[in-house]
């Protein structure tokens, strides 16, 4: 069962019939872009941050930002057209035994519109040219509008693989992890 | 921040060959990631597997694994079992400080081909290494490079406890260059484990327990509308023999040991189904090398799947079952379904198997399997009801709307 607040897990039972706002945190060396596909209130995207489990593995000597300001949000953008689809626990084979045997790791595919900025030039076009996407990686989650950061769900993790460029529309194929 | 372009489960990982010593024999030759038990079943006449030759001065020198090893270490060549005065054996040292291996020197030169038996990798501790869970734990944070902020320790910690429980003890060889994920799925499978990533990017791997008395269900899934659920019951899903193959022989990609799966078979599944094997029989069990070990495996899968399993396919249009995981166990409710007493099918147990999910049309589809368990009710004894037999005390269906 996925880590999910009481509240989000209220949210989740009770909103049948409404739109949840699906999130695709991109992070890349370059920092953080949030993508969704229409505009996400604040209180649900954060300022940042990789998720760090306290577990002994790290030390707190300084030079790791816990939370939020970890990591630069450069942008929040309404600009999917297709979030795509993806299997947990995907198999192969006609015998449900094959969920152990034949494992299929699932991947991700979106489709983001690179419509013309202010200046002319398609949106996702200059970002691809100055921001290292492949091999970044895309966070999942999935939240309630009126709730905040610490209700939103994360769904699934992936690598970016590959990207294909259009004057129309930018495809983002990820691999899981 | 880390970069996330390396240590993927998808990408290939280079094993160490012989190349990094300075005469070996051949220097295309792996330096084998050894675990668990390999001097079972006991072997007279040859080793399991084929150490390089690292080095060709003298009468040579070894690489009995690529790492420190536990012990145990029977050297074979043409005419059987070597002496253990022909050689050195050393199971961890930093050899011509290209890395700490265990390596066996000779100092009578063997006759044609070497071959070997040893128990392979240890914890910190001295422990040998055989659970399965431990084993994937060492290959992420040992071998592959990973941390451990990318496993999901509590989720490794309970799937350990379950081999442990089960008596799973794995044994098996790596000796060529992998992508991590073939290795798991192929560690895992062979116990009915698996893995997934989890959604911060870890890897959580479950191995399957017993089903009887650990599946409370973790959710109760709301009520869903009749066109969006069906049910699949076929024969393929039958398994009531299981015959295997275990215990690899390396050299030559062959199995010491066959099981035809006659102790584990059930008959009466077989008399209403016919005999029905895994989809791949017989069963190659790779990092198996126990004939009871085996024996659970096989019991395991027979005691699982001899009934036609019902899979349930619920579609959501409304992501209401989001925070649901594969093999999480939910109570479900379709009551126009029945059970095998012919109840409506009300809080029925279902383990997970897969989740899809339309991130596009903002909904899922579950795929369930029935565990044929249920919901029971717990009725106070307060007068209300009278015990006069046609009450199943703690073993009735509970009917109550949960979600």
């Amino acid at each position: 069962m996925k880590r999910a607040t009481d509240r989000a897990v209220k949210d989740i039972a009770g909103h049948e019939g409404k739109t949840a706002l699906v999130l695709y945190h991109l992070s890349t060396a370059g920092g953080k872009r949030v993508f969704c596909g229409k505009q996400a209130p604040d209180s649900l995207i954060g300022q940042g941050g990789r998720i760090h489990f306290l577990d002994g593995s790290r030390i707190l000597d300084g030079s790791l930002l816990l939370g939020e300001g970890a990591e630069v949000l450069l942008g929040v953008h309404d600009w999917i057209e297709d979030g795509g689809r993806f299997s947990l626990g995907a198999f192969q084979g006609p015998s449900i035994l094959e969920a152990f045997r034949e494992k299929e790791l699932s991947g991700l595919t979106i489709a983001i519109n690179n419509a013309p900025d202010m200046d002319g030039h398609p949106r996702m076009s200059r970002m691809l040219a100055t921001e290292p996407f492949v091999g970044g990686r895309v966070d999942v989650r999935v939240g309630f509008s009126g709730q905040n950061i610490s209700d939103v769900l994360s769904i699934a993790s992936f690598t970016i693989r590959r990207i294909t460029e259009r004057i129309e529309s930018v495809t983002i194929e990820c691999e899981g992890n | 921040m880390p970069d996330p372009t390396t240590d993927r489960l998808s990408d290939s990982f280079q094993i160490g060959r012989a190349s990094r010593y300075a005469a070996p024999e051949f220097e295309d030759q792996s330096l084998p990631i050894i675990y668990g038990d390999l001097t079972v079943p006991s072997r007279e006449k040859a080793g399991v597997y084929a150490p390089p030759k690292i080095d060709t001065a003298g009468d040579g020198v070894y690489c009995v694994a690529g790492h420190e090893i536990w012990g145990g270490v029977v050297l074979f060549d043409d005419d059987g079992r070597i002496e253990a005065d022909n050689y050195t054996l050393e199971v961890a040292q930093n050899y011509q400080g290209r890395g700490v291996i265990a390596t066996a020197a000779f100092t009578t030169p063997p006759k044609g081909r070497v071959t070997a038996v040893c128990k392979g990798r240890k914890t910190a501790a001295g422990g040998l290494i055989e659970n399965p869970a431990e084993i994937v734990h060492d290959l992420m944070a040992s071998v592959w490079g990973f941390s451990e902020q990318d496993v999901d320790m509590q989720a490794l910690a309970r799937a350990a406890t379950s081999a442990k429980a089960l008596g799973y003890r794995a044994g098996g060889i790596i000796m060529d260059d992998h992508a991590p994920a073939d290795v798991l799925t192929a560690l895992l499978g062979d116990f009915l484990g698996r893995y997934e990533i989890d959604p911060f990017g870890r890897l959580r791997i479950h191995i399957a327990g017993g089903e009887s008395f650990m599946n409370s269900p973790q959710k109760v899934l709301p009520r869903f509308g009749q066109s969006h659920i069906e049910a699949e019951i076929a024969r393929d899903t039958v398994i009531n023999q299981v015959p295997a193959l275990y215990a690899r022989n390396y050299p030559d990609a062959r199995y010491i040991k066959h099981d035809d799966g006659g102790t584990t078979q059930n008959r009466s599944s077989q008399r209403l189904y016919g005999v029905r094997r895994p989809p791949e029989s017989p069963l190659r069990l790779e990092w198996v090398r126990r004939e009871s070990v085996a024996a659970t495996v096989q019991s395991r899968i027979v005691g699982r799947y001899h009934e036609p399993t019902r899979i349930l396919t619920i579609e959501d249009g409304s992501l209401r079952a989001l925070e649901v995981e594969p093999d999480d166990y939910v109570a479900f409710s379709v009551p126009w379904m029945r059970s095998k007493k012919l109840e409506p099918l009300v809080n029925q147990i279902g383990e997970v198997i897969e989740v899809n999910y339309d991130l596009g049309e903002q909904g899922m589809e579950l795929k369930i399997r029935d565990t044929g368990f249920f919901l029971t009710s717990s009725p106070l004894l307060d007068g209300a009801k009278i015990l006069e037999g046609d009450w199943l005390l703690g073993a009735e269906r509970d009917v109550a709307t949960y979600a």
